[in-house]
């Protein structure tokens, strides 16, 4: 079944609106134990989303359903499932929306990369092989997926937008060992392209932060102290900002922002500004149109703490009024005045390794387990491990501070140095 | 009523056979699985509702593994034309065969691995259930989650939202050989109250739900979980912070599960010991636990979400015994790595879908009960907390850490429940401590299907885990 016969399907039926979203993947994996080969995979797929929408004739609701039709549906197979989520759709009413209209600026159709995810393996594969591992810290096992992606998004509007992009992850465990033990490091690395670079730069820099895993002191009972991120856990921190500047959150009623309105009346700290991004060099999310067809763009969601506009899909964004919405991936979190030495004076925790770090998008709460923190206090700095890192970022945000300099990881860009203040540290012991 | 075995596989197994067979000519082993999983999801919150046809486990696919000179491959494909097998045999020997190339001229060496067994055996199994999901009414349906909804709502005037998911998946699996076919149906069904409630000092969030390998029969006990939502709710909604420290603690069943899932579950993860990235290699025939602990581990431990008749690489479920009083019997295992460790596969090879790689993954982890009474747990504890909900969880299998996000927990002291409550609870520890220090286990167990488990941070299959209210000691912060 291809898709424009699933169009053509569609053009027929009942359905007072629909929208049909199709990708392609061609893919590549490899899975080594130490620098040999435990398995390699290959995957040729294509996956075809068909959602109808039924509108009430006083045009105050819209039903909608969605399902994939296999690419092995026969016709009569294809006709059932379109003929039952016309059904389903009388059930699943919602307030009017409308669709993506059909754009007079039209999408770049060009690919946007040139990819050869054979060429992109065999970078990942010699770039992991390159990495100067000891008899202390080495590689203890990775494994690497190239995707060459074809996207199509279809809609009853005239909405035909197609765009070509790259993905690949590689994930790495790392060890490093003494006499007495052995620890593990977990990375996933994600982008376009591949990076060598940047990851064997990355690795090299874990290798070290294995050896010094393994002298760490257990964390004592700190009570409220201030911490410090300087890697990929900092991303974390902003997502809870991005996720409340979602038109759906706000819609449910989950988000409080409010747009011309400060998020914090007593912020003592930095101000955040969020933006949202067409492209970040070699972000595994760099598309030309979001989930419903409409195009993506550089936009200013919060500037210093202040909501500027929300952002979502069509139908959240036509409740919220939002005009040129759409649903972004790439995100940049900015404003810092606080200088590095700054962020990095006095006494604090600068942690390293968390087990899972998380923030709540909801509540907000902060939580995670330490695995490698470096403890600066009274002039002294001490590895140390265990025990948990806890607060809530209603609070934090009255008095966060971070860098100006910013750090990219993979589709989220920002600041390198984030310091929060007077948060909970439960000890080891 | 049986399940129905997918016409769609029945109508393809023969050119699917045929591909096995031209392929063997190439290949020293060649194994198929084929998958088609239908299902449904709804959704209902106070202002939006949705139906969509995708589950976590909804696909149509196959994925082939072949093996030549020790070096395992496999091809996912989800587009065989009837007649075109010659074609797609071709196609999946030539993309193999450039990987191949890519591998010499990186220099890889191979991780060799021995030739899989394949004894043989047919297999047909169609499970029970009262209904299916494509034939399930869902205008009633949502009807009915939208009360369940409406309900939790009215309970308390700090609820600011409330989204009800139900969700329902009709699965069909066929694994292939030269010498077994194995086909098996069944369905599994969850449903969940995600709640959200703020006051001026705070916002939180509780998660209730249902699960069990049942049709969408299930969906209508979630309106017994209403009571238990809003009761959560307004127990975080009036807890303080907790003073960081080391509590006596009884868990309740859901973070019993919590801990077997995140102690026990990953930390005996075979092919973890293949990479040497568990600590649990070292401790098999050694103590892990009380007395009192014992644990199984299998899709027939339990009947939930991830009861199977075999896994993703044709291996028949099993139950396997994994602590016993305290004593670190054995671990799971997927076929590959028990050939590569001279061992048997246990039934716990599966995949995130016929996309995905398969790994040793669990299936139902569930500590034993015991002998106890809920009210004598209470009544031995002098100062700590019986915890409740669970939030996520976090393992470390190479030195046995655990961390687990709480709910809330109800505060003990002398031997009763105060009133207070504290929220929320990040809870750590050094799993064999946490474990032996086990003194008091209930009667009653019960399992949880809820959501999803992945390994690392990706390869997200469908579990469930349980077990009594357990006492013991561990760090609250």
């Amino acid at each position: 079944m291809t898709t424009d016969k699933i169009v053509s399907l569609l053009k027929k039926s009942a359905a007072d609106m629909w929208t049909v979203s199709e990708k392609e993947t061609e893919a590549l994996e490899f899975y080594f134990i130490r620098h040999k080969l435990d398995q390699n995979r290959r995957r040729s797929v294509k996956h075809v989303t068909v959602t109808v929408f039924v509108v009430s004739e006083d045009k105050s609701t819209v039903g909608s359903a969605s399902q994939e039709i296999y690419t092995t549906s026969t016709e009569d197979e294809a006709k059932k499932v379109i003929d039952s989520l016309l059904m389903r759709a009388k059930y699943a009413k919602n307030p009017y929306f409308t669709l993506q209209p059909k754009t007079d600026v039209p999408v770049d159709t060009e690919p946007l990369e040139d990819i050869d995810p054979e060429k992109i393996a065999k970078d990942f594969i010699e770039a992991l092989s390159d990495i100067d591992e000891t008899k202390t810290e080495d590689i203890n096992s990775y494994e690497i997926f190239v995707e060459k992606n074809r996207r199509r998004f279809i809609n009853s509007e005239g909405v035909d937008v197609f765009e070509e992009y790259p993905y690949s992850m590689a994930e790495v465990i790392i060890n490093a060992r003494d006499e007495k033990h052995e620890i593990e490091l977990y990375r996933m690395y994600k982008g376009g392209l591949c990076d060598r670079k940047y990851l064997k730069e990355e690795i090299e820099k874990t290798l070290k932060t294995g050896r010094d895993r393994l002298v760490t002191k257990p964390l004592q009972n700190l009570g409220s102290f201030d911490v410090v991120f300087s890697n990929e856990n900092s991303k974390e921190i902003y997502s809870w900002y991005i996720a409340r500047l979602s038109a759906a959150m706000k819609f449910h009623e989950y988000s409080d922002f409010e747009t011309g309105k400060k998020i914090c009346e007593d912020a003592a700290g930095d101000k955040v500004t969020i933006k949202a991004l067409k492209k970040i060099e070699n972000s595994s999310e760099n598309h030309l149109f979001d989930i419903d067809g409409s195009p993506t763009r550089d936009l200013v969601l919060m500037e210093e703490n202040v909501p500027k506009s929300f952002y979502g899909n069509r139908q959240f964004a036509y409740y919220l009024g939002l005009k040129d919405s759409f649903l972004p991936k790439n995100f940049e979190a900015t404003g810092g005045k606080t200088s590095l030495e700054e962020l990095r004076s006095g006494d604090y925790l600068e942690i390293m390794e968390l087990s899972d770090f998380q923030v709540h998008v909801m509540s907000g709460d902060i939580a995670g387990e330490i695995r490698l923190a470096y403890l600066h206090k009274d002039g002294e700095v001490i590895p140390v491990s265990g025990g948990s890192v806890s607060g809530n970022m209603n609070d934090v945000i009255k008095t966060i501070r971070f860098s100006k300099e910013l750090k990219t990881y993979d589709c989220g860009r920002c600041p390198a140095v984030t310091r929060l203040y007077n948060v909970s540290i439960t000890g080891a012991e | 009523m049986k399940t129905p075995f997918s016409k769609y596989l029945q109508e393809t197994a023969p050119d699917l056979k045929e591909l096995v067979s031209l392929l063997d000519e190439k290949y020293e082993y060649v194994s198929l699985l084929a998958t088609d999983s239908a299902g449904i999801v709804l959704q209902s919150s106070r202002q939006t509702k949705a139906i969509v046809g995708d589950t976590m486990m909804t696909e149509r696919g196959i994925v082939i593994r072949v093996m030549k000179d020790g070096l395992y491959s496999e091809y996912a494909f989800n587009d065989l034309e009837p007649g075109k097998v010659n074609e797609k045999a071709k196609e999946i020997i030539d993309s193999l065969e450039k990987d191949l190339a890519l591998l010499k001229e990186t220099k890889t060496e191979v991780y060799e691995t021995k030739k899989l067994s394949d004894e043989s055996l047919t297999l047909f199994v169609e499970m029970e259930t009262e209904e299916l999901p494509e034939n399930a009414d869902l205008e009633v349906l949502m009807e009915e989650i939208t009360k369940c909804g409406e309900e939790v709502r009215l309970g308390s005037e700090n609820i600011v939202n409330c989204n009800v998911t139900a969700q329902s998946t009709h699965v069909s699996k066929m694994f292939l050989t030269k010498n077994r076919d194995l086909r098996q149906s069944y369905v599994y069904s969850e449903a969940s109250i995600l709640s959200m409630a703020a006051n001026e000092e705070k916002s939180v969030v509780d998660y209730t739900g249902v699960s069990g390998r049942k049709g969408p029969e299930l969906f209508k006990e979630l309106k017994d979980c209403v009571p238990e939502a809003v009761s959560n709710i307004k127990a975080m909604l009036k807890a303080k912070r907790i003073v960081p420290g080391e509590y006596e603690i009884i868990t309740s069943p859901v973070v019993t599960g919590l801990i077997a899932h995140e102690a026990f579950g990953h930390g005996v993860e075979i092919d973890m010991f293949v990479k040497e990235r568990a600590l649990g290699k070292e401790y098999i025939g050694k103590r892990v636990g009380s007395d009192i602990v014992s644990m199984h581990e299998g899709a027939n431990a339990v009947l939930d979400v991830a009861s199977f008749a075999f896994d993703d690489e044709g291996t028949l479920a099993g139950d396997v015994t994994e602590i016993d009083h305290g004593i670190l019997k054995t671990g799971i295992c997927d076929a590959l790595s028990a050939a590569r460790l001279g061992i048997e596969p246990t039934g716990n090879g599966k995949r995130e879908n016929f996309e995905h790689k398969a790994y040793t993954r669990m299936t139902n982890t569930m500590f034993d009960s015991g002998e106890d009474s809920l009210e004598d747990m209470i009544a031995s504890v002098k100062n700590g907390y019986l915890l409740e909900g669970m939030q996520s969880g976090m393992e470390d299998p190479k030195h046995w850490g655990i961390q687990c996000i709480i709910a809330y927990g109800k505060e003990i002291k002398d031997g009763k429940l105060t009133g207070e409550t504290v929220s929320p609870i990040v809870l750590t520890g050094y799993v064999p401590e946490l474990l032996g220090n086990i003194s008091m286990a209930s009667t009653d167990r019960l399992s949880f299907g809820n959501g999803g488990c992945g390994k690392g941070y990706k390869e997200w299959v469908k579990v469930s885990d349980g077990g009594p209210y357990l006492k013991t000691k561990a760090r609250l912060g």
